[in-house]
């Protein structure tokens, strides 16, 4: 009896699969951004966009997955003005972050008041219900857990692989790490590295509209302030923790993922702990998980450093357009 | 025209430019939802400035932003994010409306002083720890100091929910503090205390450190290059705990002058998302202790005028995270981006180009 029994059920992995799924969509996306130089400290407004664009969008068309679609530009135009302010005006990549979490929470909270108003009685969109993939799901223990989830966690399995094959093996993946680790060496070799940056930046919004949408469309159906609660910060702390590796960090989020399922059994189970270390524990578990379980660990070597053309380059580029060849 | 002057009445311009494009987007926003701008906007200004009673709770809003905002602007301008001012405040105020109940039979003008240093004491500890993994082990501080806000701010639920809730009481809030650890009153009819000197006080503190003391010429140089200072014999990683601690004690501050200035006992969440609204008063007063100071009164004023237009008008207050946001991102973007505006409107007036800012 107690919290060992929790461990034996399938539901605390299928929970544990559900609850990282948004961290992981969220990470991986991150990723790219954080490989072409681009620190981002935005991914928790780019997920709080996800989630309220998904809803509306779900909510308007009467379809879940155009909430997708939705979502995925509502947060690519946060992501879109972090790429310009971070790349073209070369800001501070921390701050301008910041400046975005607080412009997320205003249009989503606004909006949302505008459209729905205030009254308790919340309207409810069509959400995604789980897929169980016939034959597989009937495995006992493992079918539930991994052939009966949400779309969006086979979207981000999916995710996973592609990163990890664009990342590492591919010439783009080259260059996209290239631009985050010696951007001007890269600029030598005639790629664009202002381009990849951007499309990296915008890619990740993407990736975290999706994160968003996790949060409405499986099974919540509505949309609330500050839905997202931090878990753009636990994304990131996932991707440090994972070394600014895909696979890493995907472990990183089902570690997570299943802190955060032993504390919702746990509640269910009624164990004499006050409510408040229930809530805490998530972000508690990140914190000492991040300070104990591992060492620091650099980033990107040109991570927040804004590129800027070598002057010597851009007066040979002048002449080789004077000459004319 | 003076150098200082001139970069001066830049960054003014470059906020009341900011705020204009902010009020832009709001007045479109409104208009698509069928709300007439002016009389919103209007709305808004008078329940921020006209009258005594409005003036004065926009004054009371102010207080904590400006204290609690000259904390980060430090913090950033030395280098270190220090994002935590929400865990800190709450820890802060935690601190202070402990002593403030269970301190018996101090004269005020002991009972006072403890409070409020045992909530900068609580705000300091509670930045250290972040600080610490950053200075001595390279941790992102940004992470560490967000997750230790939620830790923070539920433990401090916590313990309101139970050893520290009033007895009898309906809420999960705390007993009363005594009535010597409580801030004077200015005037009747409203919540305005002495904690307003206090602010001004610091404020003034904080400038003369900042700007004419030989700690406050390494804090900057740190901050503006800290390889640079480090080889000419800074020890960096000094200045930049005493950076964050500070910034952490300010928000413990800004969380206790609530408590003793009006609110008097403390209930669950009494202060939400100030410890993010500090970063955005910082960050709008463009890191300047002057700038921080007009930034919190404005913001102070938007928000007692904001709850006055939601209630007339209907529009929500949140429209303020809007207007904050891309006061910020406009801000950040003029002082990167160097644009001279006292060059673009008089010309500039014979000076070499290289010394404009």
């Amino acid at each position: 009896m107690g919290i060992l029994n929790i461990f034996l059920t399938p539901d605390f992995y299928s929970a544990t699969i559900r609850l990282m799924t948004p961290l992981m969509l969220a990470a991986l996306g991150g990723i790219l951004c954080e490989r072409a130089g681009i620190l981002n400290m935005a991914l928790e407004g780019q997920i709080l966009m996800g989630a309220f664009f998904a809803y509306l969008g779900a909510y308007l068309f009467n379809n879940a997955w155009m909430g997708l679609v939705v979502a995925m530009l509502g947060s690519m135009f946060l992501g879109a003005i972090h790429a310009f302010m971070s790349i073209n005006v070369k800001v501070n990549q921390v701050v301008v972050a910041l400046g975005l979490n607080t412009l997320a929470m205003g249009i989503t909270s606004t909006i949302f008041r505008f459209m729905f108003g205030t009254d308790s009685q919340m309207a409810h969109c069509p959400g995604f219900t789980a897929i169980r993939i016939p034959g597989l799901s009937d495995i006992p223990f493992l079918g539930p857990v991994l052939f009966g989830q949400y779309p969006l966690t086979y979207i981000a399995l999916a995710a996973l692989a592609g990163i990890h094959w664009l990342l590492f093996h591919t010439s783009r993946g080259l260059e996209l790490r290239a631009a985050g680790e010696n951007p001007q060496a890269l600029d030598v070799a005639g790629v664009n590295v202002i381009r990849i940056r951007w499309i990296s930046v915008l890619l990740t919004g993407a990736f975290c509209g999706l994160a968003g949408a996790c949060l409405t469309l499986n099974g919540l159906n509505t949309f609330y302030d500050n839905i997202s609660s931090g878990r753009g910060f636990i994304a990131y702390a996932a991707i440090v923790f994972g070394k600014w590796n895909p696979i890493g960090t995907t472990l990183a989020t089902l570690l997570f993922g299943a802190g955060d399922a032993l504390q919702l059994r746990m509640q269910a189970m009624n164990f004499n702990i006050p409510y408040y270390f229930y809530l805490m524990m998530p972000y508690l578990i990140t914190f000492l998980a991040l300070v104990f379980l591992m060492g620091p660990s650099k980033g990107p070597a040109a991570s927040n450093v804004p590129f800027v053309k070598d002057k010597a380059r851009k007066r040979s580029a002048k002449h080789s357009r004077m000459g004319g060849k | 025209m003076n150098q200082r002057v001139r970069a001066a009445l830049n960054s003014i311009i470059s906020i009341v430019l900011a705020l204009l494009l902010a009020f832009l987007v709001i007045g479109i926003l409104l208009v698509w939802q069928n709300y007439n701008p002016a009389e919103t906007f209007l709305a808004l200004f008078q329940g921020a400035f006209i009258g005594k009673s409005n003036l004065s709770a926009s004054i009371v809003l102010a207080i904590p932003l400006v204290l609690g905002g000259l904390g980060i602007a430090l913090s950033f301008r030395c280098g270190i994010f220090n994002i935590g001012g929400e865990g800190q405040l709450y820890l802060g105020a935690f601190a202070a409306t402990w002593l403030g109940v269970n301190l018996t039979g101090l004269p005020f003008w002991l009972h006072i002083p403890v409070c409020l240093l045992g909530s900068a004491l609580f705000g300091g500890l509670w930045a250290l720890i972040p600080g610490y993994l950053k200075i001595r082990r390279g941790y992102n501080e940004v992470i560490t100091s967000v997750l230790l806000n939620y830790v923070g701010v539920y433990f401090v639920n916590y313990t309101l929910a139970s050893f520290f809730k009033a007895e009898g009481a309906l809420n999960h809030q705390s007993p009363k503090i005594q009535e010597s650890a409580m801030l004077s009153k200015l005037m009747t009819g409203s919540e305005l205390n002495t904690s307003l000197f206090l602010t001004l006080a610091i404020v003034a503190l904080f400038y003369f450190i900042f700007y004419k003391t030989d700690v406050g010429f390494k804090l900057r140089a740190v901050g503006a290059n800290g390889e640079a200072a480090r080889t000419s014999g800074v020890n960096t990683r000094k200045y930049l705990l005493i950076a964050i601690i500070t910034s952490g004690a300010l928000a413990g501050m800004a969380g206790s002058v609530q408590i003793l200035g009006y609110q008097h006992v403390m209930v669950q969440n009494f202060s939400p998302n100030t410890g993010y609204d500090i970063i955005s008063v910082a960050l709008m007063g463009n890191l300047h202790p002057i700038g921080v100071l007009l930034a919190g009164f404005l913001l102070g004023a938007l928000r007692s005028g904001a709850s006055v237009m939601q209630i007339m008008i209907g529009v929500p207050v949140t429209i303020l995270y809007i207007i904050q946001g891309i006061v910020i991102l406009s801000v950040l973007g003029f002082s990167y981006a160097k644009i001279d505006f006292i060059g673009l409107f008089i010309g500039r007036s014979g000076q070499p180009k290289k010394e404009a800012v």
